[in-house]
């Protein structure tokens, strides 16, 4: 066997060493999310949790071509102002969408009664998550229980987002005003979104 | 960075990465495991990686069915080459290392990414300042070719006869072909859609 074939042959083994280790790094990604779950009071100032920086960015754009609002009494975000609002852009399908919801339900469940409100705007990606039987299911299978606006033309979606591309899932903070204090694309950073809801809830209304 | 390279490499076991994974092997297996064409691949990645979180261009329906047409018959060609006497003078190993990359970097462009926990803080932190978030994406890049990586290796290791690469080239451009001319006559949606249901079933 020539050396180049042993070499290749023992970098494909140290491949398949790395594609072992980083599924390894996938449970050391689990623990802070972990921690979360068993810390349910996240202290804003304690000093491993930062309050992430808060900045006003504006008011936040219109909600454009909102077909339906499931879940909900309430058909605008202007009836939220007084309220600290999570607006999160998902769609069923999205497995980073998913897994994103048992944190958004634990910041409902502790914040609700106190101002905090959830608005999950459904912009789907494929034909089949436009569906509204489908978007219902889903939400009673993923344990989604805050309102939920249809945007299956994805105008809302694309006019929130700057620049070309948007994503999903990405979530705003919108203060008792109604402007934008945080966003966050994709998973993580559950502690940091939950002190910036506990930063922006205690300020004065 | 590492966490970057990892989630990458993760995510290349999720639909979402197949738009960009597909392209990447047709195309190495089509310049038969060469290290200058997966060299070439490396940076179209990198490159097209940067162009996303820079948020400055999303392809219109047009552009999307050009850029599917253009791979296409960039397939086409590197496979036909050397049956056909002229294309086989131009088609030389310089004229394929450019065509991998070239074909890598469209493939990002087509690229719907899942945006886990590092992609995310990169996505996030991109939009307060891109020069901070660039050797992370980079990273990513190069962790979701880690399986183009293992091909180029296992082809290698094998040293496949050349009757034996040539029909795998074939093969690797049947796939490329029907991906990129799913794209060039407009059937990008259908084309996830199919692929995300067929990993997923």
């Amino acid at each position: 066997m020539g050396p180049s074939r042993m070499l290749a042959i023992v970098g494909l083994i140290a491949v398949v060493g790395a594609v072992g280790a980083s599924f390894a790094l996938d449970g050391s990604d689990a623990t802070p999310a972990s921690s979360v779950d068993a810390a349910p009071a996240l202290d804003a100032t304690s000093t491993t949790i930062a309050v992430p920086d808060l900045p006003d960015r504006g008011a936040h754009p219109a909600l454009v071509d909102i077909d339906e609002w499931l879940q909900s009494d309430v058909t605008s975000l202007e009836e939220l102002q007084g309220k600290v609002v999570a607006v999160q852009f998902w769609t069923f399908g999205c497995s980073n969408c998913r897994a994103t919801l048992p944190h958004m339900q634990e910041l409902y469940e502790k914040y609700q009664d106190q101002g905090f409100e959830i608005v999950g705007i459904h912009a789907p990606e494929f034909s089949y998550e436009a569906e509204v039987a489908n978007i219902t299911d889903a939400a009673a299978e993923l344990g989604v229980t805050w309102p939920i606006a249809l945007d299956p033309t994805k105008r809302t979606f694309h006019s929130w987002q700057e620049g070309p591309t948007a994503h999903w899932p990405r979530v705003y903070l919108l203060d008792r005003e109604g402007h934008i204090r945080y966003d966050h694309i994709g998973e993580g950073r559950y502690a940091q979104t939950d002190a910036a809801v506990q930063a922006l809830l205690a300020e004065p209304g | 960075m590492l966490p970057a390279f990892a989630e990458a490499i993760r995510a290349t076991t999720q639909p979402c990465t197949l738009l960009l994974l597909l392209p990447a092997l047709v195309a190495v297996v089509i310049t038969r495991g060469r290290w200058a064409p997966f060299a070439a691949i490396c940076f179209g990645a990198v490159l097209g990686g940067w162009l996303f979180i820079a948020n400055v261009v999303a392809l219109s329906d047009l552009q999307l069915q050009l850029s599917g047409l253009l791979v296409a018959s960039a397939i086409a060609v590197v496979i036909a080459a050397p049956a056909v006497s002229w294309l086989a003078r131009a088609a030389t190993r310089a004229a394929q290392t450019a065509t991998a990359g070239v074909i890598m970097f469209i493939a990002t462009l087509w690229w719907r990414p899942c945006i886990g926990v590092e992609l995310g803080s990169i996505l996030t932190g991109a939009r307060q300042g891109l020069g901070g978030q660039l050797p992370g994406m980079a990273a990513y890049m190069l962790g979701a070719l880690v399986p183009v990586l293992a091909v180029v290796l296992a082809m290698r290791a094998i040293d496949p006869p050349p009757v034996a690469a040539r029909r795998a080239g074939w093969v690797a451009g049947g796939v490329g072909f029907v991906v990129a001319g799913a794209l060039a006559v407009g059937r990008h949606d259908e084309l996830v859609t199919t692929l995300t249901r067929w990993t997923t079933s």
